[in-house]
């Protein structure tokens, strides 16, 4: 399995940094629509895994670690919304996201390291808040049965 | 533990083109707002990241590329409205100030 990352983790991060996505001023031009770059990238990822995966189900393919592939789809829910509304807010004020702030650090980027540290933080701060919220429902819930 | 390696890579890439080097650039971000105010910044929008990538259920890569591909529903409603959103704050920032974002 930790090879598998290891296959999987070295291409993307050279292509982040090939493809100028680990750079601020990357994602902040195309989210200003100044530069293709960002959609381009975006379009062509799944455009090329997206037939793939589509084959690859069809066919019962096996994966080598785990199995008959299968393509999970998920019905969208309010924490897609809510979270994205979050993390949009996020990506726009760093201009990186979790996987280009990685390619960023290790491309020379220093101050990567400032919103690297923060990231789990936040997750970790997103747990504590919905940990809470699921305390304080349980004996709410009680109480109306 | 992909999104680590991705790190591997990245310098890999660096050490391939001009030779690996370290900086305390931050793009036109860094130019407007200097180093003090930009580090609040960056840890904010970090933690803004971390946040809303647990409350969704994934980020760029999870739900963007990988979920995207699969046409789960799912990921193509925080796609969007991580998009939208990200294009809505850009904009802001650059019309309030004036420009130079």
């Amino acid at each position: 399995m930790r090879w598998a990352a290891l296959a999987v983790g070295v291409p993307f991060g050279f292509v982040l940094v090939g493809s100028g996505l680990a750079d601020y001023d990357v994602i902040h031009d195309g989210l200003l629509f100044r530069e293709a770059h960002l959609y381009l990238m975006m379009v062509s990822a799944v455009g090329t895994a997206a037939p793939l995966l589509w084959l690859l189900q069809r066919r019962g393919w096996r994966t080598p670690l785990g199995g008959r592939l299968r393509v999970e789809r998920s019905a969208p829910a309010r924490n897609n919304v809510q979270g994205g509304l979050v993390f949009g807010t996020g990506w726009a004020l760093a201009g990186t996201c979790p996987g280009a702030v990685a390619a960023m650090v290790a491309g020379g980027g220093l101050l990567g390291l400032i919103v690297m540290a923060a990231i789990p933080l936040g997750i970790l701060l997103r747990d504590v808040v919905s940990d809470r919220r699921a305390v304080v429902a349980l004996p709410a819930a009680a109480a109306e049965t | 533990m992909v999104l680590r390696w991705a790190a591997g890579g990245a310098a890999l890439a660096g050490w391939t083109g001009d030779g690996w080097q370290a900086d305390l650039r931050y793009g036109v971000l860094g130019e407007v707002l200097g180093l003090w105010a930009l580090a609040p910044v960056l840890f904010t929008g970090g933690l803004l990241i971390g946040y809303g990538a647990r409350w969704a259920g994934g980020c760029t890569s999870g739900h963007g590329l990988s979920g995207c591909s699969m046409l789960s529903p799912a990921s193509l409603v925080t796609t969007t409205t991580f998009f939208v959103t990200a294009v809505g704050v850009t904009w802001a920032l650059h019309l309030l100030t004036g420009g130079a974002l």
